[in-house]
């Protein structure tokens, strides 16, 4: 059993309207632990509505989704905010930080909801700031930042929380491509400290980096493939 | 008269905080994203109701034992000063309103779903 099994999944918005959008149409998948795996598809694919579903942050029509073994299509609301706070960090395109918490507070916020003591919590989002080379900012506000040192702190967000899933939607949209780059080397260093990644892109040449690409069209999944990344594969033409 | 002043400023409270709610929709789905309960966004919304009030509370009182100073002063030529139990009283019922009328608020906050606050502006 893999770290995150869906089979059958259904997103219909207005069922049996006339106006009925089927989202996700009958979706089947299965991601292991520590893989680096890219969902990707045009715009109306369905893959913003498959993230939100693997992020717990809604509910399927239809199907089953089990979780590291927990079944969690139906479960209550109280339950899904328990599952994200214990299992899934999200990096989102806009980053997603507040703006009336300084960086450090960012990071710390997700593991006030754990329950981690204020002395760890200010340790560990310092730690998870060193880690993307942002310490000198832990006292600004987001609003100082650029975007992408404030998508640096969305990442040490997801990192100070240890959950063993981070879900990256889009998280080079917003950057330059040389930013961009760097976020996509951050998150392959998580990947290769054994974190999953679900990196959720319309972007062909992002999800390049991945090591398996899931392609969506029109609610279904139409590839899936294992992905040698470009690195990789540039090392192996110089052997 | 009182009453009716009570009920005016718990519902001007409750506007507020309504259009904070709106205004935080953004960071409420930020919240709840990142693992936050209902309870959390509730006890947030229903502080920061309670705070307010209570500031009005404190305000109040001060003006109350002002005016009863110079009105005292001004009609009886008397030092006249509210008992402080009364004050207490009427603190305690300023916090009493902000967590009344916050309640609304904050239920409404909490029952955003994240994917759909999320989306807001």
């Amino acid at each position: 059993m893999g770290l995150i099994e869906i089979t059958d999944l259904y997103k219909i918005y207005a069922e049996g309207m006339e106006n009925e959008v089927r989202a996700l149409d009958g979706v089947s998948l299965s991601i292991d632990y520590g893989e680096f795996v890219a969902i990707v598809g045009a715009s109306g694919s369905g893959k913003s509505t498959m993230m939100n579903i693997l992020g717990c942050l809604d509910i399927p029509t239809r199907g089953e989704y089990m979780l590291d073994d927990i079944p969690v299509a139906h479960r209550t609301e109280r339950e899904l905010a328990e599952i994200r706070s214990r299992k899934i960090s999200f990096i989102f395109q806009g980053y997603n930080l507040i703006p009336s918490l300084n960086v450090w507070q960012n990071v710390a916020l997700p593991m006030t909801y754990q329950g981690v003591k204020p002395a760890q919590r200010y340790q560990r989002a310092m730690d998870a700031l060193d880690a993307v080379g942002i310490t000198a900012k832990a006292e600004s506000r987001p609003t100082q930042l650029s975007g992408g040192q404030q998508q640096r702190v969305a990442i040490a967000r997801a990192i100070a929380t240890a959950s063993p899933i981070i879900m990256a939607d889009e998280p080079t949209g917003a950057l330059d491509s040389k930013t961009g780059q760097q976020v996509l080397d951050i998150l392959r260093g998580l990947h290769g400290l054994g974190t999953t990644i679900i990196l959720i892109t319309h972007d062909n040449g992002i999800a390049a980096k991945a090591e398996r690409v899931v392609r969506l069209q029109d609610g279904h999944i139409v590839e899936d493939r294992p992905n040698i990344p470009d690195e990789s594969r540039a090392l192996n033409a110089n052997l | 008269m009182a009453a009716i002043a009570l009920l005016v400023g718990g519902i001007g409270i409750m506007n507020i905080m309504l259009v904070t709610v709106t205004e935080r929709t953004r960071e409420i789905g930020i919240k709840k994203a990142i693992g936050a309960q209902r309870r959390v966004i509730i006890g947030q919304f229903l502080v920061e109701s309670t705070v307010l009030s209570g500031c009005g509370g404190v305000i109040g009182i001060l003006i109350g034992y002002a005016g009863s100073l110079i009105l005292g002063k001004l009609i009886y030529d008397l030092i006249l000063m509210p008992e402080v139990w009364m004050a207490a009283a009427a603190f305690l019922f300023s916090l009493a309103i902000g967590v009344g009328f916050g309640l609304y608020p904050a239920v409404k906050a909490s029952g955003l779903q994240p994917v759909d606050a999320l989306r807001a502006d």
